[in-house]
């Protein structure tokens, strides 16, 4: 980064806000690298001024938001310039009546959560590092939870957005109601994309009454096959809950653990199944759920029930498994038990436990394991992700480690597609570089 | 305006075959799933939308009424299942026999010339219908048909007709009396239209509905002066033999002093009911007369319904399978009575086909004129038959029954084939003589 | 400007005809003038001839049609069922319209994996058809979902009556094959949930055809849920009905429907479909819940709560599977039903924030008035998304123009309010040029990107979507619109 980005900076953000002290610096390392500076800016416009010098001096830009997913994807290529976007915060509109709510990038997740609580709403996700993310950050990464099986994913919810493109101008794409098929649906085009066409400043997204307190149905179950085949007869029957987890042994054990509770048999695996709703509907998923697993079961409420879910929701945060490693697994919904037989099988290699959590109703599968089996682990999960038309990412790594290993494993269809809509988008390459997969970034 | 490609000729406008029936569509395709030369071919020009819309531009005189047109118009079975699926009510069979009153009978100018025949001067005519029919019997049973058979010496398009004909039967209907009385208390006095392909090839029906008439307390006339109902010309575009025809009716059963006009053959109920759109822009009294006539038609199994069937009925122990009369369904929407005529009868289980009110390619002579679709739809039809495992396939429709038996003896099917009031004869039969 | 000016002239048409043949055979390539003109519609009220339609049946056809319009700088025109209301299907500047119609098999089905692939001719209907016998079905359901085309639906992301609590079609389109405009075949999605490449399916949806042509598609199922009830609510206001509407939602039983008919539209409904609906009714609000059967019955008693509380007259719940298709033929038969109140009529698909419903209702009243005419509204009251409909007599001189000039004011104000142009319909070659009413040139321009990223040469389904200098009134049917863009679909 030259001194000229660096002045034109301090000129759009704000002395006060162009931040390269050591301390900054080191506290906006992307996988150990630091950035020459974070600009702070205060709105959209400050935003994609800031691009739009980047641009011209072909700096690499890295957006920040809570900090909370700045793991995700390769290691960057280079740090110029971080742009954090917490100074742009607050809903900007929201008539509770329209369960539509418009937020600016840098929000905490945490506040429009509260902000929606006082009028009996909220955002139906649960995403990892929910405490320290930001909405815009939320959306760049596209973070979620177990809830996505009833609720839907970020992708569902979000209506509308505000983006400060690398070339330097503010765009609007979608709306603000919750039927819109005027134009493209480009927000679909900035999410999970870690900012690599462009920076979040604002989204809008469908919001619901919220469901109050729910029930946690925990059945432990001798194998992963027991495990699968009962998560199988839930989707099968006419059960509408709201997540539904599949856990082996270890990682049940980390969930009691944080639910407080006594972990079941020592080598269980545990389906949970999370229940919302109006209580004749809770009753009825509790006794059928009985039916279904020939009557052991045990039913969380309260602190012990929502600590269970933050546990579930947390599972793929790095500070979970701290010095290990967390893939993501994707494919068809039934068929993550596939993933779980392939790590059956390189367990010798990998040596150390692996912990497995699968949205058992979404097609998804965590898997943590320690540093040293990192290469087999991954490698195992990308092979079964081929047998079953899936995907297996590296989410969660030490950063050496990441820059030895296929961090987003095989290559997706439209890659070419792909790097044409980069070109067209960030003709310059300053965003991201290094972080997206397949030398997209 | 906009620019024409494809060098769209001119020609001549049509006014009068800008019916009020065109204004009616809106273009939404609600009936292209629904049309069974759409569902074979996956072209708009197949579709009932499509047909529309040509027409209009013919009419419009922004293309001719060319070879390309009256190919269009004439892959349409006629079968109405539009109608049936029409939100905006518009009735295709109006505006598709407009059309082809326009164009006249279709095919090669040999065909034509027999189709024409055949609708101007042999269906009008019952004794000539009967002579012809004795003839063809003669070539049945001399061996001439084998012979020609085995020889290849009959055209494509006989071919096809010599496979779908059945035996002609030793009985022709020529009833010896003009009333039939009623059983037990009179409730109603009713004309039978005897029609031309019901009276040569099922005479059996007819003598089975006037005995379940007869049964139901109904005095049955058969006009003498009653001919053909002329569908057959309507269908084909030949309006002028049709009206003649259709007077002809009119004045036997409107002399004849009847309740009501019993029909057994879906076809003609239709084109019975749609005298008055024959007559229409003609002269008042034919119009008048027409509307008299046309209300007091009803199809066999509408009026024993309405009437309400008089027991006592007899075992007959079958799984019966109905197919739905393109004109009994969507040209009569009549689909509801002869389903509880059938659950009326002790011993029947009635089991549904899949797509029960799809055309089975019969379509009046269309399985004459496009054998090539027919075939594809009759072997769809006898797959959904053969699924529902029924051991009789009941059609109240002579085309129908034609067609659907034709199928079954190619599939080597062990069922039989029979009209509604075949089943309700043999009830009250058994019932009697159990 | 006009069209004219603005057409694609393809060099040499006969060449083209012969090349399509020589891939296709000669009966999947239409050329007589006859067989074009069948092809000049679709559900809209616009038309424009094309130079030719072709009829695929493969993908490897449709990679052939497109290789040889690339020869001949031909424009192509993808084409589901052609009941779009938005013009998406013809062709305004001419070239190839490339009919699915022939491409319409399921290819697979998994219930286990709860996803289908299906050609894109496949009618929306038969997806749910071929799996409810075991107890699933496809969500979105577009009035029109008995004719209409998954690959229609894909390029619109058509919604449906019960968008309300399964969402649009973007929500279940897991994958897709697609064609682009240089004839490579790629494989979008499909990998599963949050897949780490970009969003390729998501941005494909909703395209209208613009970016390539989709050749298979993998979407959804979902489990049948185990009962379902069905509820009328007559109220003496649109004002009481939007509010019981916002209570209803408010009280988070998730209802899968909430459809509101207004009292011009009941007048006009009632004498077709019969559904005993009193003609001074001021609105009607059909309310659909659905879930596991415990949960039922509380349901529709909170339901007829809130009504009551919003001064419902009277609440009727739906015993029988048959009284359920009556309440339903009553909301899905309105748009067929207005032919009674006039020849013709024009439909706007506008949606605003759910709040704003009572407001709208007013403005769009207000409008009518000052027009002197008569506005039915029949709309998905849950999402926002109103079909103002204007019932009109076009043989009236000016009448078609001061309809015209009203729908434009009412669309105006829906805008103006936070509303959108479109919930459901498309822009296509109708809304088009009112799309810098809710987008800034640098919002256009970032689309035009994603465009040209995909179709470089602008071929696929050119003169959609975005602003043209060329207006769609030039193909305004040469019959007066007569039921104008019939919402028989919404």
């Amino acid at each position: 980064m030259t001194g000229t980005l660096a002045r034109r900076a301090e000129e759009i953000v704000g002395a006060p806000h162009l931040l390269t002290d050591g301390a900054a610096l080191a506290a906006h390392a992307i996988d150990g690298a630091r950035p020459q500076a974070v600009a702070r800016p205060q709105t959209a416009e400050e935003t994609a001024a800031l691009l739009q010098a980047a641009g011209e001096v072909r700096a690499a830009v890295f957006p920040w938001g809570g900090g909370a997913h700045q793991h995700l994807g390769g290691p960057p290529a280079r740090v110029d310039l971080v742009i954090e976007t917490t100074r742009q915060t607050g809903i900007t509109d929201y008539t509770p009546a329209d369960y539509v709510v418009a937020v600016r990038a840098g929000t905490p997740f945490r506040d429009l959560q509260a902000a929606l609580g006082a009028h009996r709403q909220w955002l139906p996700l649960d995403p990892p590092g929910a405490g320290s993310a930001t909405v815009g950050g939320l959306v760049a990464a596209n973070r979620n939870g177990p809830r996505r099986l009833l609720w839907g994913s970020i992708r569902d919810l979000l209506i509308g957005i505000r983006v400060a493109l690398p070339t330097g101008e503010v765009i609007r794409a979608g709306g603000k109601v919750v039927k819109n098929v005027a134009g493209y649906d480009l927000a679909k085009l900035f999410i999970g994309s870690l900012g690599a066409a462009g920076i979040v400043t604002e989204a809008t997204f469908k919001v619901s009454p919220h469901p109050g307190e729910g029930q946690t149905v925990l059945v432990a179950v001798p194998d992963a096959a027991a495990a699968h085949a009962l998560a199988a007869a839930v989707l099968r029957s006419y059960l509408l809950p709201s997540a539904l987890e599949a856990a082996n042994p270890p990682a049940l054990r980390r969930l009691a653990a944080a639910a407080g509770i006594q972990a079941p048999a020592p080598e269980a695996w545990g389906v949970l199944m999370l229940v919302e709703g109006l209580e004749e509907s809770r009753a009825r998923h509790v006794n059928e759920m009985r039916t279904l697993a020939g009557g052991r079961l045990e039913v969380l409420d309260g602190t012990a029930h929502a600590a269970l879910w933050e546990a579930v929701s947390e599972f793929p945060s790095p500070t979970t498994h701290p010095g290990g490693v967390v893939c993501r697994c994707g494919g068809p919904i039934a068929r993550w038990i596939e993933f779980v037989r392939a790590l059956e099988g390189a367990a010798p290699g990998i040596g150390g436990p692996v912990e497995v959590l699968a949205h058992a109703g979404s097609g998804l599968l965590y898997a943590a394991g320690s540093e040293a089996g990192a290469p087999v682990l991954l490698d195992a999960l990308g092979r079964a992700a081929a047998e079953v038309g899936g995907y297996a990412v590296l989410e969660a790594a030490p950063a050496a480690l990441k820059a030895r290993l296929p961090v987003w494993g095989a290559p997706p269809g439209g890659l070419a597609l792909m790097r044409r809509l980069r070109q067209a988008y960030d003709p310059r390459g300053i965003m991201v570089p290094g972080r997206l997969g397949w030398g997209l970034s | 305006m906009v620019t024409q490609t494809g060098a769209v000729p001119a020609a001549a406008p049509i006014p009068r075959l800008l019916i009020p029936e065109l204004d009616k569509c809106i273009q939404c395709g609600f009936c292209l799933p629904h049309c069974p030369t759409y569902r074979l071919l996956g072209v708009e020009t197949e579709s009932p939308r499509g047909r529309i819309h040509l027409i209009e531009a013919a009419a419009q005189g922004r293309i001719p009424i060319d070879r390309r047109f009256e190919e269009h118009m004439y892959v349409c079975l006629g079968c109405r299942a539009c109608e049936t699926a029409c939100p905006a009510g518009v009735r295709f069979g109006t505006i598709i026999e407009a059309a082809r009153a326009e164009i006249g009978p279709t095919g090669s100018a040999p065909a034509r010339r027999m189709t024409l025949l055949a609708l101007r001067h042999l269906l009008p005519h019952p004794g000539r219908l009967r002579a012809g029919a004795r003839l063809l019997r003669l070539y049945q049973r001399s061996g001439a048909g084998r012979l020609a058979r085995a020889l290849h010496l009959l055209p494509r398009r006989l071919a096809a007709m010599d496979a779908l004909l059945p035996p002609i039967p030793d009985r022709l209907f020529a009833p010896a009396q003009e009333v039939f009385p009623a059983i037990g208390p009179r409730r109603a006095r009713v004309g039978l239209l005897s029609g031309c392909v019901m009276s040569i090839l099922f005479a059996g029906v007819h003598e089975a509905t006037i005995r379940v008439l007869q049964r139901n307390g109904c005095e049955v006339v058969v006009p003498r002066g009653q001919t053909c109902c002329g569908a057959l010309n309507v269908h084909n575009g030949e309006r002028e033999a049709a009206r003649a025809m259709a007077r002809r009716n009119i004045d036997a059963f409107l002399g004849a002093g009847v309740d009501a006009v019993v029909i057994n053959a879906a076809g003609c109920g239709a084109a019975s009911k749609e005298y008055p759109i024959l007559f229409r822009g003609g002269a008042a009294r034919d119009a008048e007369r027409a509307a008299r006539y046309a209300a007091l038609c009803r199809d066999v199994t509408e009026f024993l319904d309405e009437l309400g069937l008089r027991g006592p009925l007899g075992e007959v122990r079958a799984r019966v399978t109905y197919q739905d009369p393109c004109h009994l369904a969507h040209g009569q929407h009549i689909r509801r009575q002869p389903r509880e005529l059938l659950r009326a009868i002790p011993g029947v289980e009635l089991v549904e086909m899949e797509g029960a009110d799809r055309c089975c390619g019969s379509a009046g002579i269309y399985n004459l004129v496009q054998p090539h679709y027919a075939r594809q739809l009759l072997e769809e039809k006898v797959t959904a038959v053969a699924r529902t495992g029924a051991a009789v396939l009941v059609a109240p429709n002579p085309g129908c029954m034609l067609q659907l038996a034709a199928g079954v003896r190619a599939h080597g099917l062990r069922m039989e084939v029979c009209h509604l009031v075949d089943l309700l004869d043999r009830a009250y039969a058994a019932h009697a003589a159990p | 400007m006009e069209l004219a000016d603005v057409r694609r002239h393809i060099r040499d048409r006969d060449a083209l005809a012969r090349a399509l043949r020589d891939v296709l055979g000669p009966g999947r390539v239409f050329a007589h003038p006859a067989d074009l003109l069948a092809y000049e519609y679709d559900g809209s009220v616009l038309q424009a001839v094309p130079d030719l339609v072709v009829f695929p049946q493969s993908t490897e056809d449709v990679v052939a049609i497109v290789r040889v319009a690339s020869r001949f700088g031909a424009p192509l025109v993808p084409r589901g069922s052609g009941t779009g209301l938005s013009g998406g299907a013809i062709a305004p500047v001419g070239g190839i319209v490339v009919s699915m119609s022939q491409m319409r098999r399921i290819l697979s089905i998994d219930l286990e994996n709860r996803c289908a692939v299906v050609e894109p001719g496949v009618v929306n209907l038969d997806v749910t058809r071929a799996v409810e016998r075991d107890g699933y079905f496809y969500a979105p359901d577009p009035s029109s979902q008995s004719a209409c085309s998954i690959g229609g639906n894909v390029a619109n992301n058509s919604g449906g009556v019960h968008t309300l609590a399964y969402g649009v079609t973007t929500n279940h389109v897991l994958g897709l094959e697609m064609v682009l405009p240089d004839g490579t075949v790629v494989q979008l999605g499909g990998r599963g949930p949050d897949d780490p490449a970009l969003d390729l399916v998501g941005l494909v949806v909703g395209s209208e055809g613009t970016l390539g042509i989709v050749t298979k598609v993998t979407v959804r199922l979902m489990r049948r849920r185990e009962a379902v009830r069905t509820m009328l609510g007559i109220f003496p206001s649109i004002e009481d009905a939007s509010q019981a509407v916002a209570d209803i939602i408010a009280s988070g039983i998730g209802p899968t429907s909430l459809e509101m008919l207004d009292q011009l539209t009941v007048e006009a409904v009632e004498p077709a479909v019969h559904a005993g609906l009193p003609p001074d009714a001021g609105a009607v609000l059909l309310i659909e819940v659905e879930g596991v059967r415990e949960m039922l019955d509380r349901s529709a008693q909170i339901v007829e709560d809130l009504c009551r509380r919003n001064r419902a007259r009277e609440i009727r719940v739906a015993r029988t599977e048959e009284e359920r298709a009556l309440y339903w033929a009553a909301r899905k038969g309105a748009f067929g039903a207005m032919g009674r109140l006039a020849p013709n009529y024009y439909l706007h698909d506008a949606v605003v924030p759910r709040s704003r419903l009572p407001q709208i209702m007013r403005q769009v009243m207000e409008i009518a008035d000052r027009y002197g005419i008569r506005v039915a509204n029949v709309f998905h009251a849950g999402d926002g998304n109103l079909h103002p409909l204007i019932p009109y007599d076009a043989a009236t001189p000016g009448e078609t123009e001061r309809v015209m000039r009203a729908s434009e004011e009412m669309l105006a104000a829906c805008v103006a309010v936070g509303g959108t142009l479109s919930g459901e319909h498309g822009i296509g070659f109708e809304k088009n040029n009112y799309m810098p009413w809710i987008f800034s040139e640098a919002d256009l321009e970032a689309q035009r990107r994603l465009k040209t990223a995909f179709d470089p040469e602008d071929r696929m389904n050119p003169f959609k979507v975005f602003p043209t200098p060329v207006s769609c009134g030039e193909l305004l049917t040469r019959r007066p619109p007569r039921l104008a863009a019939s919402g028989l679909w919404i």
